[in-house]
C-alpha cells in the first residue's frame, strides 16, 4: 500500500511526544490522556493488518454521521497504542456499535454514564493477548486497555461525542476511558458467550454492551445457596437502570470460581437466569414516585408481578459472562438501560449470525 | 424547530448537522428548569413562546436534502 492512498490530513510536529500530545489535546483529539502519534508508518501497517482499503467506510457513526473508514479506526488505533494486528476487532466493534439495536446516538448524547463494555470471545484472544482472567477489568494487559481506548477516541474522534459538550454524561465514568475484557472460556463450566449466542467455538466474536459503572457481588462462601443468595440480593440495587428500562439486559460478569460452584450445584445458564428473573425483585415501593412513571412507561404490563419488580422484562434478557481469576470471590452486575448488546465476528467476513 | 435548555445547545447543533439540518431553528431556554417553581416555568416559556412560533412558521424549519 502506498502512503498516498491514506487520505487523513498531514500535520508536522515537532519531534518530540510532548509536543505531539499538546496538539492533539488542544485539538479535542484525545480522552486528555497521552497518546502515540499516527505517523504515516503506523497507521499503514495497521490497515495493512486488515486486508481492506483504507476508504472502506465500516459505518457512520453519531450524533456527527462521520465516516469510520478503516484508514480512520486505524489512526484511533494507533493514538490510543493498539498494535496493528488489534485493528480487525476494531472494526468489529464499530460494526456491533453502528447496528440499530445498539442505539449508539443515545448512548453518545445520554445524561446517563453509559459506555461500550467490550467482550472479545474465540482464538484471538491468545492471538492477541486479551486479559480474560485475574484483573479482566483492567489494568495491565496492552490489549484490554488500548482497544477499549480506541473505541473511546473512535466515538469522539469520529462521532463527535466532545464530553461535556455532547456527551452529556453527569459525571462521567471511568469506564469511558477504556473497557475490554475477555472471556475465560477456559474457566467456564458452561458455553462461552459467544457460542450460547449461536457462534462456532473457532469464531472469533466482539460483543458490544452499553453499560454502567459495576455493581460488586461480593460472596466468599463454598456454599451456592449463599453465593446465590448474594447474587439475587446484589442485583436488587433499586436505582439500577434496569428498574426503570425492563426492556434493558441485566449484564453479569461471574468470575470463574463462581460460575464453577453454581454450576457444580446444577445450575446451567438458562436455570440460572430462570432463578434471578423470579428472584432479583424489589418492591414496589422502593421505587421513588417518579421512577415509577419512567417504568410505566415502559408498558404497563411490565410494570410489577404480584406488587415486586422484576429487574428484566424477562428471563431471557440476563446476559452472563465468565471472566476475572480463580483467586477471590468477587463478580459483578452492570446494569444497562437502553439498547441491547450486538455481536460481531471478527475478521473481514461479513457477519452472518447463524439461524 | 428544536427546543432545549441552554446546557444542551452545542449537543443540539452537533445533532442537527449530522442529520442534515444544519438551518433548524433552535429554542434556547435557561438551564435548569427542573428547579425553578412552576409559576417561573411558566413564565419563561411565555417569555419564548412567540420566536417558538416564529420558527415553526418559517421555511428555514425545511431541512436542506
Amino acid at each position: 500500500m502506498s502512503k498516498r492512498s491514506l487520505n487523513s490530513t498531514r500535520k508536522t510536529l515537532p519531534n518530540s511526544a510532548s509536543a505531539a500530545f499538546d496538539y492533539f489535546y488542544a485539538q479535542g483529539y484525545t480522552d486528555g490522556l497521552p497518546i502515540i502519534p499516527p505517523t504515516e508508518d503506523l497507521v499503514e501497517m495497521a490497515v495493512a493488518s486488515t486486508g481492506r482499503a483504507p476508504s472502506d467506510v465500516v459505518a457512520c457513526l453519531p450524533p456527527t454521521n462521520g465516516a469510520a473508514t478503516v484508514e480512520k479506526i486505524a489512526v484511533n488505533a494507533i493514538m490510543a497504542g493498539c498494535r496493528p494486528e488489534y485493528t480487525d476487532v476494531l472494526i468489529a466493534a464499530v460494526e456491533a456499535l453502528s447496528d440499530s439495536r445498539f442505539r449508539l446516538e443515545a448512548v453518545q448524547l445520554t445524561m446517563n454514564p453509559i459506555t461500550p463494555c467490550l467482550v472479545v470471545n474465540g482464538p484471538i484472544r491468545k492471538r492477541l493477548d486479551v486479559n480474560c482472567g485475574t484483573g479482566v477489568m483492567g489494568p495491565g494487559w496492552r490489549a484490554n486497555a488500548t482497544i477499549g481506548r480506541a473505541i473511546r477516541l473512535v466515538l469522539l474522534n469520529i462521532g463527535g461525542a466532545v464530553p461535556a459538550e455532547v456527551d452529556k454524561s453527569t459525571q462521567g465514568f471511568v469506564g469511558k476511558y477504556t473497557f475490554c475484557i475477555g472471556e475465560n472460556e477456559e474457566a467456564s463450566p458452561w458455553a462461552p458467550y459467544h457460542v450460547e449466542n449461536g457462534f462456532a467455538p473457532d469464531d472469533s466474536t466482539l460483543t458490544a454492551f452499553g453499560v454502567n459503572a459495576s455493581i460488586s457481588l461480593h460472596d466468599g462462601s463454598p456454599r451456592w445457596e449463599d453465593l446465590l443468595h448474594s447474587v439475587v440480593h446484589g442485583l436488587m440495587v433499586s436505582t439500577a437502570g434496569n428498574y426503570t428500562h425492563p426492556h434493558a439486559e441485566a449484564f453479569i460478569i461471574l468470575n470463574p470460581l463462581h460460575a464453577q460452584i453454581l454450576a457444580a450445584a446444577g445450575y446451567t445458564k438458562g436455570k440460572l437466569k430462570s432463578h434471578l428473573w423470579e428472584h432479583a425483585r424489589i418492591p414496589v415501593a422502593w421505587l421513588s414516585e417518579f421512577r415509577k412513571s419512567q417504568r410505566m412507561a415502559e408498558g404497563r404490563e411490565y410494570f410489577e408481578i404480584d406488587g415486586n419488580v422484576p429487574l428484566c422484562s424477562r428471563k431471557e434478557n440476563f446476559a452472563l459472562v465468565v471472566a476475572g481469576g480463580m483467586e477471590g470471590s468477587y463478580s459483578s452486575f452492570l446494569p444497562t438501560a437502553m439498547g441491547h448488546s450486538v455481536t460481531r465476528r471478527i475478521g473481514t467476513v461479513p457477519d452472518v449470525k447463524p439461524e | 424547530m428544536t427546543l432545549f435548555t441552554k446546557a444542551f445547545e452545542r449537543l443540539s447543533a452537533t445533532v442537527a448537522k449530522g442529520h442534515a439540518m444544519p438551518n433548524l431553528p433552535r429554542g434556547i431556554l435557561p438551564h435548569p428548569l427542573n428547579t425553578l417553581p412552576e409559576a417561573e416555568i411558566r413564565r419563561i416559556v411565555r417569555q419564548n413562546v412567540g420566536q417558538m412560533l416564529q420558527h415553526l412558521m418559517s421555511n428555514a424549519a425545511h431541512p436542506v436534502p
